[in-house]
């Protein structure tokens, strides 16, 4: 996932056993480990698969999460992010001189996951990072018995019990229990052939997707639902606050400009909020 | 002498060739039984794989139930929402993209 993990009330033996977890999830779907199964199944020629059940269960989720967004949330833009440049753990990821590669569109409809069997199209690859670092954090924080925790899996967030969490351009809020993340292009940017890349892909185009927002962010009652809404609102760009209220959630959204807008339910944080939606 | 012992072993041999074919069509039928198991396992999970074993024996019992369960588990993709509040006093992190 190349993120760091923070972890608050856990005791060592259950720090070790997150630890653990974390490591046997990165196992599975690194896009960089050459041996993740996701780079095994990546580069079978096969079209039918037998993966492991943690993996199904992923592939389950990620289908899942694709149908319930609309299919702005796809997991077959492996060979869309790597186009765009986003083929090595980030921290070694350079500007490159190279124009982008070929874009490839999302094709989630084609992906089928029955039990353990995996059916796609030949060539076709998945990248589960979509849902996969919420769904750790979530299974991660099941690890840890305290009434008051959290898991920090690169600033998405799974909590039990009260937890105040710092926002992107200032202001802070209380999460009351379940998972709070965002997604946005302010960090991870790179260069390609001189143009602008970030790993937020329109599944449309398989392209890097326009938004007028810099980083959204949602609370939702776990981390998965909170990254993969975040995610959503983004790239839905000037229609993500109705698509939160609709669904009745919690969102923040930060533009490159600074104007901060909020759905309702989301309370005063501290940050000069320009305008509240409530649709 | 050798003709009335041809006619006696006759019938002999076509019991033993019946027993024969009765005796390939049970391996394929436990051939077949043991595939179908093995491919619900493969499609469903564990239980629905007990479900099957459940039909090919010929027992209903919770066979459907089992399978309904394996499938039901996460296709569907909800958005439970949170409770959120002022912030301040309580145990602190950060939400930032990645």
């Amino acid at each position: 996932m190349g993120v760091e993990v923070g972890v608050g009330g856990a005791t060592d033996a259950e720090l070790a056993a997150v630890r653990a977890c974390f490591e046997r999830w990165e196992q599975a779907f690194s896009r960089f480990r050459p041996d993740s199964e996701l780079s095994l199944v990546n580069r079978s020629e096969s079209e039918l698969l037998i993966v492991s059940q943690l993996f199904a269960d992923a592939v389950r989720t990620a289908l899942a999460a694709a149908a319930a967004t609309g299919g702005a949330v796809d997991p077959t833009l492996g060979r869309a992010i790597e186009a765009a440049g986003y083929d090595r753990d980030f921290s070694r990821l350079a500007d490159d001189p190279r124009p982008a590669g070929a874009p490839a569109a999302g094709r989630w409809r084609d992906v089928r996951i029955e039990g353990r069997v995996l059916v796609r199209p030949r060539g076709l690859r998945l990248d589960l990072n979509g849902v996969v670092k919420g769904l750790a954090a979530d299974a991660a924080l099941e690890l840890v018995a305290a009434a008051a925790c959290f898991v920090d899996a690169g600033g998405d967030v799974a909590a039990r019990g009260a937890l105040d969490v710092a926002l992107p351009g200032g202001g802070a809020v209380r999460l009351q229990g379940g998972g709070i993340a965002t997604s946005g292009t302010s960090r991870r940017r790179w260069l390609r052939g001189g143009e602008a890349q970030h790993h937020l892909l329109d599944a449309r185009t398989g392209r890097p997707a326009g938004s007028r927002w810099s980083d959204v962010t949602v609370a939702a009652g776990s981390c998965c639902a909170a990254d993969v809404a975040a995610k959503t609102a983004f790239l839905l760009s000037d229609d993500g606050p109705d698509w939160l209220h609709e669904r009745g959630l919690a969102g923040r959204f930060l533009a490159a400009d600074g104007l901060i807008v909020t759905t309702s339910g989301w309370p005063d944080d501290g940050a000069a909020t320009a305008a509240v939606w409530a649709a | 002498m050798n003709a009335n012992d041809d006619r006696q072993r006759r019938p002999s041999r076509i019991e033993a060739a019946k027993e024969r074919v009765a005796d390939v069509k049970a391996t394929l039928a436990a051939i077949a039984a043991a595939l179908f198991v093995v491919v619900a396992f493969l499609a469903r999970g564990h239980h629905a794989a007990a479900a099957s074993a459940a039909a090919a024996s010929g027992s209903t019992g919770s066979a459907t139930g089992a399978a309904v369960d394996s499938q039901s588990s996460s296709d569907d993709f909800g958005f439970p929402s949170a409770s959120l509040g002022s912030a301040g006093g309580a145990p602190s992190a950060s939400t930032h993209a990645s």
